[in-house]
């Protein structure tokens, strides 16, 4: 098994799936539902084998390498440079498998519905080819190809399968991040044409993962005095931090590296979301049926956060840096701003959602005290924290938020509205579902020993260190956050009687519910009583990265 | 050794913790309707108390002063690492022993107390109205009160045990969140929900104080433990003692730090919440609520106090003076029996901060200890009280004490405990007695130091005869004066036995708390003066302050003074409550009536809840509205009217391609066409006409040709 | 001049052509009858023909050291060939245009007329 079979599996088996469905009978839901579970449940297996393999194998994903690994490298469109080129490190791995492990359980939560079957089997395979691809692929047009497979499946599911506004919310969707997508196309091309491996060293050169066919190019490029471009994000990673190519004016007086940056961030920022790009989000994810609310927060707003810090951070640290106060900004406002609306809200799932953006903005947070090298009192460490923070923060969010939408979604499904102030007392007639969801929402509200917590404690402690101010704001938010969702506690499950509508369809948590809820919960309370289970494999990663970029940054400096 | 006490304190910790989860996995399976449950509970917490008495015999057969270990590392950053750790000293020990010895107290007298819930039909609320007015029956919750009571004592001990203030955060939360889940046991209350949830709130408002002092000292020191370990390492107490300590940090800190402790500790101005907690049961009252998990922000305070500058403890001086006083006042004018006692838990928790405040760690410690357990004991005797007449209401109360009077002892031992009674010079006197004197006497060596601030001596002074004041109204209220609602008295029973052992056990620790033990060293005010870090920072630039040392309550004039000053206040204060209702010299409702306009503030407490409401919450919530409204009607029809604009361009983009450009492809076309119809007459379909034409063109063709070809030849 | 007085050369063979061309033409334009018609164009082909052979002599042509001054007449044989052909295809189509019409009057041969 070489590390391409295997990686292209992770990606593709679902796809495989996809074919198969497509084959089959659209009247018989057994095997379609059965094959789309393998399909999915296929990834989720390969990518936790990569961790048991013999590290002599050479697919072994090793635990505490901090570099790239399992590299996998193929021409795909050599006249552009463009490769086939996948690997994993200490930031991706967390969130593959969270993808992974969230699309299978999202689609247990599929497992009612009938509309349509055989097409959402599709599309739910098809987004999850998506969505594992971006976070595997290496190479621009490679992570671009597959963060636009995601939007298509996304806007189908939601647009047939949503709710009253559909049609409207998957119209809003697909419009507010195909704008974004079309930012980040331009920033990377941008970094494309400006990139120039021949001002390489060779020892950088090796590190940057080149093949053999663009070394070649290289040493004739050297010789005859041309350029070679590249889509190599790792390779572009070496030319942001230890060169100038992107220095040079490019418009307005602005840097490359400024402009591309500018360009993926907001794009990047646009999938978070960060206020006020987030109009979106409430929007699609109360239209959106529970399983794809749950890929929806769990996984698509993780696209964002991943972006930035593996490509438009690593590859523009200096624009990263100059622009960090500004990024400080939006993620604190976020923070509060999401917050705040939630507290508005009447709609159960509005009020998740908004929570969503308040929980993400600690990401945005982290990201920019995680590149904040020089201001204040930060050093390298303080970086790490942020970064490992905003990671973390990362991967409790796809637990927590797709444990809450399915929450809101069991309740739905059960009395049809979403009304706050028309249920109450269901802890009384659900005790076991109620006792689930409320370890859920004491891990949003950031509970310690619950996994809300540590993500959100790294980044206020990195936070603190570059902007008093903004961490102390932040911080506050923790009331609002209590604030929002104790109340929504309150009038859900505490109060004497249910008076809403559809009392008698108020049964107690299923099997297959179970099946989906106790993983999320378990993982809620793993994750927090015992960090180092992703921390092992996600710090040595965050620590290369922010010595990287710390070192990015002293170089411009010192050449700037 | 160091190990062991350390392995038999986390032992502790884990028992309780381990009870809780089979609690909560299991316990609806348990045998005997859930009554296994509580034993379950009662002998996990027994079994912490018996692992911290014998911790204390470890402790005293060890040699080092006190065990800093780390339990795991959370993440390593270069040099600094941030961890979980414990730190174990004799105030460790002692507070173990005194929330295990309250917890398993409590929890006995919960198995009696919480009875009905074992009710095999449900338990019948009658306090929950629902429509249609039938009857609301619930299920019981036996043992989920006892798994989240086993879940506090475990929370409670992680935050003792902590020797960091990220662990001790935690710790911190992990209370909160039972706290939470025991005021809102009776969740169908309407009441009881929105106290849980303004206690969270209420409190995240000091934890964000406390977020803000860890993330100040961590950016600053690199560190948050608070003990050096054997190596020596940098810790944030042994930074304070050094030269590098940076005062703004210390302030910034320390004004987190005291944040979180007004928020835990129920201090003016966040004690709001304190009062509405009341409607969890009583025992959980008497556990969290008064006992042990609102002292948790004087612990923290004093395990702090040298990082804390002198200023702000003179904040923290007035701060719990006013909320000493505040809180007295609003004990005296209260009608319900729990919401009396809560306000004056939250009297005396300010005495604690007043104890702090004047830089005498030590004697507040000792109120800590001494205050839960005759607290403890005066709200499990309301509990027998409410048991036994199923209200707590004040006005509907009294004479009870012919029939209860074992309660009525019992409960005149705490009150009596409570306001400090004893004899000036022979060191003899009930358990609140030592440390409130303890208190009065710092404040006294602190006046004479600095006579500007006397009123830190002259208010707590006024204070204890003001506790004295309404602990015997209580007391006459409830027991002594004639019977006020026949039906009530009527139907009181007294308390269960298991309630009154458990009142009678908590009444001789109310009693001998404060003794030291004959042939015993460890007593509890040597465990507290024992424990290092006791020494207040001094003043930097408030001239002329000067904090007497930790013994000052020790040296004799002091301890004279305070003792009979005090006794001058708390006697008076008796005779005055003992000639309104006993001596009836003066007749309450005239004094009611003559004091009509404080009495009414008072009694609606100040106004404070509905201020805060008007103030804080309307305003936060309009914004809510407003950002709501914002996302809604500002930002959404911008993203509209962009679509819209963009549907715009293509309407016109669209009558642009109809307009010119298929016009002009439609004119193109119709014009060839009628060519092709004009030529088309020239198609006869006559052979010879062709023939003709053909040879008419092709004659026509040589000629034009030639013509040309000579045109062209001849220059 | 006088072509008679003349010995036999190009011009006579041009002259005999320019007469054929001209029988052919009136023969075509005039005729009503399709045979006639057909008549007429092979008495063009022949004028055709004629002018071929004629002008392939080797006093005309520039290249005549090289040449077998012999194109002209294999273009006419291949002109002959296909006039046969086209003689066959169009007496076909005479005899189907009788079939159908009773007649062979080219000038109500005008069902294509377009």
């Amino acid at each position: 098994m070489t590390p391409l079979v295997w990686l292209s599996l992770i990606i593709f088996a679902p796809l495989v799936a996809a074919v198969v469905v497509a084959c089959l009978p659209a009247d018989r839901p057994g095997p379609l539902r059965w094959i789309t579970l393998a399909g999915l449940m296929a990834p989720l297996l390969l990518a936790k084998f990569l961790v048991v393999m013999p590290a002599d194998s050479g697919v072994a994903f090793v635990l505490g390498e901090p570099d790239v690994q399992s590299l996998v490298q193929v021409d795909w469109i050599p006249t552009f440079d463009i490769e086939y080129l996948l690997g994993l490190d200490g930031l991706s791995y967390p969130l593959l498998v969270l993808t992974a492990a969230l699309s299978v359980l999202a689609w247990i939560a599929s497992w009612t519905i009938t509309k349509g079957l055989k097409g959402y089997c599709l599309l739910f395979l098809v987004l999850a080819t998506g969505m594992l691809g971006v976070f595997l692929s290496l190479d621009l047009i490679l992570f671009y190809v597959f963060f636009e497979i995601v939007l298509f499946p996304m806007y189908f599911l939601i647009g047939l399968w949503g709710g009253e506004r559909k049609e409207y919310a998957a119209i809003k969707f697909f419009l507010y991040t195909l704008f974004g997508s079309v930012l980040i196309l331009v920033g990377i091309l941008i970094l494309y044409f400006t990139s120039d491996l021949t001002q390489l060293s060779d020892a950088q050169l090796v590190g940057a993962h080149l093949s053999d066919r663009t070394l070649a190019e290289i040493t004739a490029a050297r010789e005859a005095g041309e350029e070679v471009h590249t889509f190599n994000i790792m390779a572009l990673r070496a030319l942001g931090q230890s060169t100038e190519v992107f220095a040079d004016d490019f418009l307005f007086g602005k840097s490359a590296d400024w402009w591309a940056f500018v360009l993926l961030a907001f794009g990047f920022l646009i999938k978070v979301p960060t206020v006020p790009l987030h109009t979106w989000l409430p929007d699609a994810h109360v239209e959106a049926p529970t399983p794809v609310s749950m890929i929806l927060a769990g996984v698509l707003l993780k696209l964002g956060g991943y972006g930035l810090i593996r490509i438009a951070i690593p590859i523009c640290p200096d624009a990263a840096w100059e622009l960090s106060g500004v990024l400080a900004t939006l993620g604190v406002i976020s923070i509060l701003y999401g917050a705040l609306a939630a507290l508005a809200q009447s709609d159960f799932k509005r009020l998740v959602a908004y929570s969503s953006v308040s929980h993400m903005g600690f990401v945005v947070l982290g990201l920019a005290s995680g590149v904040s090298a020089g201001s204040g009192e930060v050093t390298t460490e303080t970086m790490e924290l942020g970064l490992s923070g905003a990671m973390y923060q990362m991967v409790a969010h796809g637990v927590v938020s797709a444990g809450l939408f399915f929450i809101v979604g069991m309740l739905y499904q059960r009395t049809g509205h979403r009304q706050l102030s028309r249920y109450g007392g269901i802890c009384n007639l659900l005790p076991r579902l109620s006792a689930l969801s409320l370890v859920i929402i004491f891990a949003a509200l950031g509970l310690p020993g619950l996994c809300g917590f540590i993500g959100e404690l790294f980044v206020l402690l990195s936070a603190w260190a570059y902007m008093p101010i903004v961490a102390g704001l932040a911080a506050f938010s923790l009331v609002l956050t209590a604030g929002y969702f104790l109340s929504a506690v309150q009038r859900v499950f505490l109060g004497p009687v249910y008076t809403g509508p559809n009392a008698e369809h108020l049964t107690e948590i299923t099997t297959r519910e179970l099946i989906v809820l106790v993983p999320l919960v378990l993982a809620a309370i793993c994750l927090g009583v015992y960090p180092e289970i992703v921390l092992a494999v996600m710090e040595p990663s965050a620590e290369l990265l922010a010595e990287q970029i710390a070192a990015g940054i002293s170089q411009a400096a010192a050449g700037g | 050794m160091d190990t062991l006490l350390a392995n038999l304190l986390t032992l502790a910790v884990l028992v309780p913790l381990a009870a809780a989860v089979v609690l909560a996995l299991l316990g609806g399976k348990l045998p005997g309707h859930g009554r296994i449950s509580a034993w379950v509970a009662i002998g996990s917490v027994a079994t912490a108390f018996v692992i911290t008495l014998v911790a204390a015999f470890v402790y005293q057969q060890a040699s080092t002063e006190s065990v800093v270990g780390t339990y795991y590392t959370l993440i390593e950053l270069g040099e600094r690492s941030l961890r979980l750790t414990y730190a174990v000293d004799t105030l460790t020990i002692l507070l173990f022993g005194l929330v295990t010895f309250i917890a398993t107290a409590v929890m006995v007298y919960s198995t009696e107390y919480l009875h009905e819930e074992l009710a095999p039909g449900g338990v019948l609320d009658p306090d929950v109205r629902v429509p249609g007015h039938v009857p609301f029956i619930r299920p019981g919750r036996y043992n989920q009160f006892f798994a989240t009571l086993s879940f506090f004592v475990a929370s409670m001990l992680l935050l003792l045990i902590a020797g960091d203030l990220l662990t001790m955060f935690v710790g911190w939360e992990l209370v909160g969140i039972t706290s939470y889940l025991l005021i809102s046991f009776y969740r169908e209350r309407p009441l009881a929900g929105a106290a849980a949830t303004q206690a969270v709130i209420v409190n995240r408002i000091g934890d964000t104080g406390f977020l803000i002092a860890m993330m100040a000292l961590w950016s600053g020191v690199g560190t948050l433990s608070l003990f050096s370990d054997a190596s020596g390492s940098t810790s944030l107490l042994s930074w304070a003692a050094s030269s590098e300590a940076s005062t703004t940090l210390l302030t910034v800190a320390s004004i987190g730090l005291v944040l979180a402790a007004i928020g835990k500790s129920a201090q003016v101005p966040l004690y709001i919440w304190l009062p509405n907690a009341m409607a969890g049961p009583t025992p959980v009252s008497a556990l969290l609520h008064s006992a042990t998990m609102v002292a948790a922000g004087v612990y923290l305070l004093a395990r702090t106090l040298p990082l804390i500058p002198a200023e702000i403890l003179l904040g923290i001086a007035y701060l719990g003076a006013i909320t000493h006083i505040w809180g007295g006042c609003l004990a005296l004018a209260g009608t319900d029996f729990k919401r009396v006692l809560a306000f004056s838990t939250i009297s005396q928790l300010g005495l604690m901060f007043i104890g702090i405040g004047l830089g005498s760690r030590d004697a507040a410690l000792f109120h800590l200890v001494t205050h839960a357990c005759f607290k403890s004991l005066l709200f499990l005797a309301a509990g027998a009280v409410i048991h036994g007449c199923s209200t707590g209401d004040l006005r509907r109360l009294g004479g009870l004490a012919t029939k209860m009077p074992w309660t009525a002892g019992t409960m005149l031992v705490g009150v009596v405990g409570l306001i400090g009674l004893g004899i000036p010079g022979l060191q003899f006197g009930l358990s609140g007695y030592y440390s409130k004197e303890a208190i009065l006497a710092q404040a006294a060596a602190f006046a004479e130091a600095n006579p500007i601030h006397g009123l830190l001596y002259y208010l707590p002074l006024f204070g204890a005869g003001l506790t004295a004041l309404y602990a015997f109204r209580l007391w006459y209220l409830v027991f002594w004066i004639r019977p006020r609602d026949e039906g009530t008295y009527a139907h009181a029973h007294p308390a269960p036995p298991r309630m009154r052992a458990v009142l009678v056990v908590l009444a001789a620790a109310a009693i001998l708390a404060a003794m030291p033990i004959p042939g015993l060293e460890l007593s509890v005010w040597q465990s507290i003066h024992a424990t290092a870090g006791g020494e207040p920072r001094s003043a930097e630039w408030l001239v002329g302050l000067s904090l007497p040392t930790a013994d000052a309550h020790h040296d004799a004039e002091h301890s004279m003074v305070a003792e009979l000053s005090a006794l001058v206040a708390t006697v008076v204060g008796i005779l005055l409550i003992t000639a309104v209702y006993i001596w009836r010299q003066l007749d309450p409702s005239e004094l009611a009536q003559r004091f009509e306009t404080p009495v009414r503030f008072l009694r609606r407490e100040g106004r404070v809840e509905a201020f805060y409401n008007t103030v804080f919450v309307a305003p936060t919530l309009g914004l809510a509205s407003g950002l709501r409204w914002l996302d809604r009607h500002a930002i959404d029809p911008v993203i509209h009217s962009l679509a819209h604009m963009w549907i715009v361009l293509a309407r016109w983009q669209d009558v642009f391609d109809r307009r010119v450009v298929d016009s002009a492809v439609q004119g193109l076309s119709d014009r060839l066409w009628s060519w092709g119809v004009g030529l088309h007459l020239w198609q006869t379909g006559r052979l010879r006409q062709y023939v003709l034409m053909m040879t008419a063109a092709t004659t026509a063709i040589f000629l034009i040709a030639t013509f040309v070809w000579n045109l062209t030849r001849s220059p | 001049m006088n072509l008679l007085a003349e010995p036999v050369g190009l011009n006579h063979y041009l002259f005999v052509s320019t007469v054929l061309l001209t029988c052919g033409l009136i023969c075509m334009a005039g005729k009503r009858n399709a045979l006639g018609v057909l008549m007429g164009v092979e008495l063009i082909l022949t004028a055709a023909n004629i002018n071929l052979v004629a002008f392939s002599n080797p006093a005309l042509r520039a290249d005549s050291q090289l040449a077998l001054h012999l194109d002209g007449h294999i273009a006419a044989i291949f002109i002959m060939v296909i006039a046969a052909g086209e003689a066959a295809v169009a007496l076909a189509i005479g005899l189907n245009f009788y079939n159908n019409h009773a007649t062979i009057d080219v000038d109500r041969a005008d069902d294509l007329k377009g």
